[in-house]
C-alpha cells in the first residue's frame, strides 16, 4: 500500500469542517437515515477520511465502507451552510483509495466493469444497441448523438426507444452509435478514475471521427458527467450537451401533448437537479399535461433513490432501504404516477417492494405517449 | 473476534445490527462536546474512550433483553439517540454496549387528545415536520433540532428557543416508557392524563436522568396547534438591569412571548451587528405567537411589551433584529472555516437563578472565568415568573498540541472556575443542557448532601450493578 498524495489546503480545511460539525445535516441524509448508523452520515465518512490524511489512523474495513457508502447525492450540501461539498470530498477520497493501492475489492466491481465491458452491468458492448436496433436511423451522418447510457440502453430499453420515436416525431436528425461506452460516471463517483477516462476518451475520439456536434442524452448521469466533467478531464471537449428535458423544453410551446388525468409528481434526479440545477424545465413540461404534486423532498431537497454513488452495487440492502422510503413519499400524496427524468432512476424504483399501483415513468416516455 | 458477550449480543440483535469494529467505535465516541470536537482533531482521538460494541436495536423487548444481559454480566450500557449532548453524555467512559435508539422512530397522533405517542429515536425535526404537517407543533425548538432524538431531549431535560409560551420538555412529557436495568419494562403515567395526585410523578425520575436510570424508549408528548402568526419585536435598554425589570414586568402580567432573549452589550454587538452599543447597554428580542383569531390578543400584548420597555429607558428597534435571530439561530452551530484556522475553541455554560441574582452571577463568573486568552458573553434566555436561565459563552483560541495539551487545561479550568463561581454565588449549574461529564462533581453541592444521598440511593435501587452510563450525573 503507498502512501496517500495528500489533498489541497483547500480540501483538508474542508475535511477538518465536516469532520468537526455538530452533526447539521443527519436528519437529511439519506444513508443516514435508512441505516440509523453514525458510521454512514457525511460528518463520519469525512472524519474517517480526515484521519488518514493527517496520518492519525489509516483506512481500514469499516472506514471504507463508511466512505463507499455515500451516495454522493448531495443532499447534505443542501443543508450545509458552509457548502462543504460532501459528494465532491467523497470522490476525491474514493480515487485517491484507489489509486494509492488499498484493497477496494468489495467496491471494485463497477470499475472493473466499466474496464472490461465498458458498461456497469457487464453486458456485452456488441449488443449495446441490439434492443432498438430496428429504430436507429440507417446511413445517418447527423451532426447530432442521442447518447442513450448504461441503464437506458441495457435495463430501461423503454425509455431508450422512447427517446429514438421523440426525436423523430420532433423531426431532429440525430444518430446512435453502437461503439457508445458508459459515459464514466459510474467508475468517476466510486473512484475508478482511469476507468472512467478510458471510456471518456473513446467516447470522445468517436464523436470528433463522426464530426457530432451535439450529444443528446435522456441520462442525468450521463448529462450531468458529459457537460461538466468531460471538459475538466478532457482538454479538447468541443460539444454541445443536451439532456431530452432541454430538446422537450425548447418545443413545449408547438407541440401537441395529450393531457393526463391523473396526478403526477417528479422526482428530481440528484445529478440533474443538485447537480446542474435543473428544476423548473421538467416541472414546465409535466405542468402542461398534469398538475404535479410535490413530495416531501423536491428541488434541491429531493431525497435520492438510493442508487447513486455505487450504493446499489456495493450496499445492496441498504439501497432497497433508501428506495422504499422515496416510493412512501410517493405513495403519502396519493399519485398515480412517479416521473424521473433518468433510466438509473426508474430502474431503482421498480426494486422497491412496495410500489403498489404506483406507475413509475421517465418524463421521456410520458411526453412521448401524450404526443 | 466474537467473544461470549458479542454472541450473546448477536442471537438478540442479529449479525448485521451489532459492530466491534474500530471505525464504527470511533463513529460513537463523542457527541458536541466542544472539548471531544477538538480532540476529534488530533492524534488524541485514539486516547479517547470508545465503547467495545455498538448493537442497533428495533424493540423495546430487544433493548429488554440486552439489558438483562449487561445486568448480568455488570457490563455498562450507554443510550445513543442523535449523539448531539454537548456534555459528553453519551461518552462511554468506561467501554460497553452502546445501545443506538434510532431505529425505534414510530410516531402516532392523537389529535382528540392533543398528544403523540413518538418513540425515541425520532429526530426532533422529523416530528416537528410530522406534527406541522397536521397543522401541531411540539413547540419545542432547541438548537439541536435537526440532529437530536425525542429520548436524547427527555434523557437531558431539554429546552427550546420557545420555552417561555409552550415551556420546556418536561412540561410536555405525559408518559413514559422505560425499560429498567433488569430488563423489567415500565410506564411512568399509563394513562396519559395530564395530571393526577397519585403520589410522586414518575415522569420527573426519568427526565433529565442522562441513561442512568433506565432506557427511555417510547414518549407521550401533548401537542398544541400550530401558530399561524409569529410577531417580533426588539429594544435597546440602557442598562442590564433595565432589560431584567422589563421582563419582570412582564411576566407579572401575565403575558407570556414565546421567546425572550435579553444579550449583553458583547454578544448583543455579534449577534444584532449594533456597531455602536454601549458596554452597559443590553437587547431584548421577543416574539409573540399566536393564531388568526387571536390576532388582536397579539397585537394587545406587543403594545403592553414595549410600554413596558420604554418606560424603562429602552429604544425600539423593531421586529427585524428578532427575525432574522430566528432565522438564523442555528448558523452558528455549523463550521466556520475561518474559526478553524483561528483554532476557536469556545462553549456554553448554561445556569440558572432567580431574577435577583441574575446581573450579579453573570459578572460573578465573567469574573471567575475571564482572562487575557479566554474571553466571556451572554444572554439570558429562558424565562419563568421568578427567574431565568443565563448562556454564558467562552471563547478562546487554542489547539492542544501532542508535547502540551494547553487548550484541554485552559477549558477545564474555565468551566470549573464557571462552576465554582455559580454555586458560590447562588446559581444552579445547569438550566437545560445537563450534567454529563465535567458537572458531575459538582452534584452534590448542587443538590445538597442529603439529596444527592437520595439520587444515589434510587440509582443503587434501579441499578444496582450501576451498568447505566456510568461516570454521568454525577454517578
Amino acid at each position: 500500500m503507498s502512501k496517500n498524495k495528500g489533498f489541497s489546503r483547500k480540501i483538508r480545511l474542508r475535511l477538518e469542517m465536516c469532520s468537526t460539525c455538530m452533526k447539521m445535516c443527519r436528519d437529511n441524509c439519506p444513508t443516514a437515515i435508512a441505516s440509523c448508523s453514525e458510521s454512514f452520515t457525511p460528518y463520519i465518512r469525512s472524519l474517517n477520511v480526515n484521519l488518514n490524511e493527517k496520518g492519525i489512523r489509516p483506512y481500514d474495513e469499516g472506514a471504507l465502507d463508511s466512505i463507499f457508502s455515500c451516495l454522493t447525492c448531495n443532499l447534505c450540501n443542501t443543508f450545509c451552510l458552509p457548502k462543504v461539498d460532501e459528494a465532491e470530498l467523497m470522490e476525491l477520497a474514493r480515487t485517491s483509495i484507489v489509486e494509492s493501492g488499498f484493497d477496494v475489492s468489495k467496491y471494485s466491481r463497477i470499475g472493473e466493469s466499466i474496464s472490461n465491458y465498458y458498461n456497469p452491468l457487464r453486458e456485452d458492448p456488441q449488443n449495446r444497441i441490439n434492443s432498438f436496433r430496428d429504430l436507429i436511423p440507417k446511413d445517418n451522418d447527423a451532426e447530432t448523438i442521442l447518447f442513450l447510457g448504461c441503464m437506458g440502453s441495457y435495463r430501461e430499453i423503454e425509455i431508450a426507444r422512447a427517446s429514438i420515436e421523440l426525436l423523430n416525431k420532433l423531426h431532429i436528425d440525430f444518430t446512435i452509435m453502437n461503439e457508445e461506452r458508459c459515459c464514466g460516471s459510474p467508475a468517476f463517483r466510486t473512484g475508478f478514475l482511469k476507468s472512467a477516462l478510458n471510456v471518456m476518451n473513446h467516447n470522445v475520439s468517436e464523436w470528433q471521427k463522426r464530426e457530432i456536434k451535439t450529444i443528446i442524452t435522456p441520462c442525468s448521469a450521463c448529462y450531468r458527467t458529459i457537460k461538466s466533467f468531460y471538459p475538466k478531464y478532457l482538454s479538447d471537449f468541443d460539444f454541445n450537451v443536451k439532456h431530452m428535458i432541454d430538446v422537450i423544453k425548447s418545443k413545449l410551446d408547438h407541440l401537441p401533448l395529450k393531457t393526463l388525468n391523473s396526478k403526477v409528481t417528479y422526482h428530481d434526479p440528484c445529478h440533474l437537479g443538485r447537480g446542474m440545477d435543473i428544476y423548473d424545465e421538467p416541472r414546465e413540461i409535466l405542468n402542461k399535461i398534469s398538475s404535479i404534486i410535490e413530495m416531501d423532498h423536491n428541488r434541491d431537497k429531493s431525497f435520492c433513490c438510493g442508487a447513486g454513488g455505487g450504493v446499489r452495487a456495493n450496499f445492496p440492502e441498504l439501497s432497497r432501504k433508501i428506495v422504499d422510503l422515496r416510493i412512501n413519499e410517493a405513495l403519502n400524496i396519493g399519485v398515480k404516477y412517479l416521473i424521473s427524468a433518468c433510466p438509473l432512476c426508474k430502474n431503482q424504483f421498480k426494486q422497491s417492494t412496495n410500489i403498489g399501483t404506483l406507475k413509475i415513468l421517465d418524463i421521456v416516455e410520458l411526453v412521448n405517449q401524450l404526443l | 473476534m466474537k467473544d461470549e458477550i458479542y454472541e450473546e449480543l448477536e442471537s438478540i440483535v442479529g449479525n448485521e445490527n451489532i459492530s466491534t469494529r474500530e471505525a464504527d467505535k470511533i463513529a460513537y465516541g463523542r457527541d458536541s462536546f466542544p472539548l471531544k470536537i477538538m480532540q476529534y482533531r488530533l492524534p488524541a482521538i485514539l486516547e479517547q474512550p470508545f465503547p467495545d460494541y455498538i448493537v442497533w436495536v428495533d424493540s423495546i423487548q430487544q433493548i429488554s433483553q440486552i439489558l438483562k444481559v449487561a445486568n448480568r454480566r455488570k457490563i455498562p450500557v450507554i443510550p445513543y439517540g442523535g449523539g448531539a449532548g454537548v456534555n459528553g453524555g453519551i461518552v462511554p467512559l468506561t467501554g460497553g454496549i452502546v445501545i443506538d435508539l434510532k431505529k425505534l422512530r414510530r410516531i402516532e397522533i392523537n389529535e382528540e387528545s392533543n398528544y403523540v405517542l413518538c418513540q425515541a429515536g425520532v429526530i426532533g425535526q422529523h416530528l416537528e415536520d410530522f406534527l406541522n404537517k397536521k397543522g401541531y407543533t411540539l413547540g419545542h425548538l432547541p438548537s439541536s433540532l435537526t440532529t437530536s432524538t425525542i429520548g436524547g431531549f427527555v434523557a437531558n431535560r431539554s429546552a427550546g428557543a420557545l420555552s417561555s409560551l409552550y415551556g420546556n420538555i418536561e412540561d410536555m412529557v405525559l408518559d413514559l416508557e422505560v425499560v429498567l436495568p433488569n430488563g423489567k419494562i415500565i410506564h411512568t403515567n399509563k394513562s396519559r392524563v395530564p395530571r393526577k395526585a397519585t403520589g410522586p410523578n414518575f415522569n420527573e425520575l426519568f427526565i433529565g436522568s442522562e441513561g442512568t436510570l433506565g432506557i427511555i424508549t417510547d414518549i407521550c408528548l401533548s401537542i398544541k396547534r400550530a401558530p399561524d402568526i409569529r410577531e417580533f419585536a426588539g429594544f435597546l435598554f440602557p442598562t442590564l438591569a433595565a432589560g431584567f425589570r422589563a421582563i419582570k414586568k412582564i411576566m407579572n402580567l401575565g403575558i407570556r412571548p414565546s421567546i425572550i432573549r435579553l444579550y449583553e452589550a458583547v454578544e448583543a454587538r455579534m449577534v444584532y451587528h449594533i456597531e455602536d452599543i454601549g458596554k452597559e447597554q443590553s437587547y431584548l428580542t421577543l416574539s409573540f405567537d399566536g393564531y388568526e383569531e387571536t390576532k388582536e390578543f397579539i397585537e394587545y400584548q406587543k403594545k403592553i411589551c414595549t410600554e413596558i420597555c420604554l418606560k424603562e429607558g429602552a429604544q425600539d428597534m423593531g421586529p427585524e433584529g428578532g427575525k432574522i435571530w430566528f432565522e438564523h439561530r442555528l448558523d452558528m452551530y455549523y463550521p466556520n472555516p475561518d474559526w478553524i484556522k483561528m483554532n476557536v475553541l469556545a462553549d456554553t455554560i448554561d445556569v440558572v437563578t432567580t431574577f435577583d441574582n441574575l446581573e450579579n452571577l453573570f459578572y460573578k463568573m465573567k469574573e471567575a472565568i475571564q482572562s487575557k486568552r479566554v474571553n466571556v458573553m451572554a444572554h439570558w434566555s429562558h424565562f419563568y415568573l421568578e427567574g431565568g436561565s443565563m448562556y454564558l459563552i467562552f471563547v478562546m483560541l487554542e489547539k492542544d498540541t501532542e508535547k502540551d495539551p494547553r487548550a484541554s487545561r485552559l477549558y477545564k479550568d474555565a468551566w470549573m472556575k464557571g462552576l465554582k463561581a455559580c454555586i458560590e454565588n447562588g446559581g444552579s449549574i445547569s438550566h437545560h443542557h445537563g450534567i454529563g461529564i465535567f458537572r458531575g462533581q459538582f452534584m452534590e453541592q448542587e443538590l445538597g448532601p442529603g439529596t444527592f444521598e437520595i439520587l444515589k440511593g434510587i440509582k443503587q435501587f434501579l441499578d444496582p450493578n450501576g451498568i447505566m452510563n456510568p461516570g454521568k450525573l454525577g454517578l
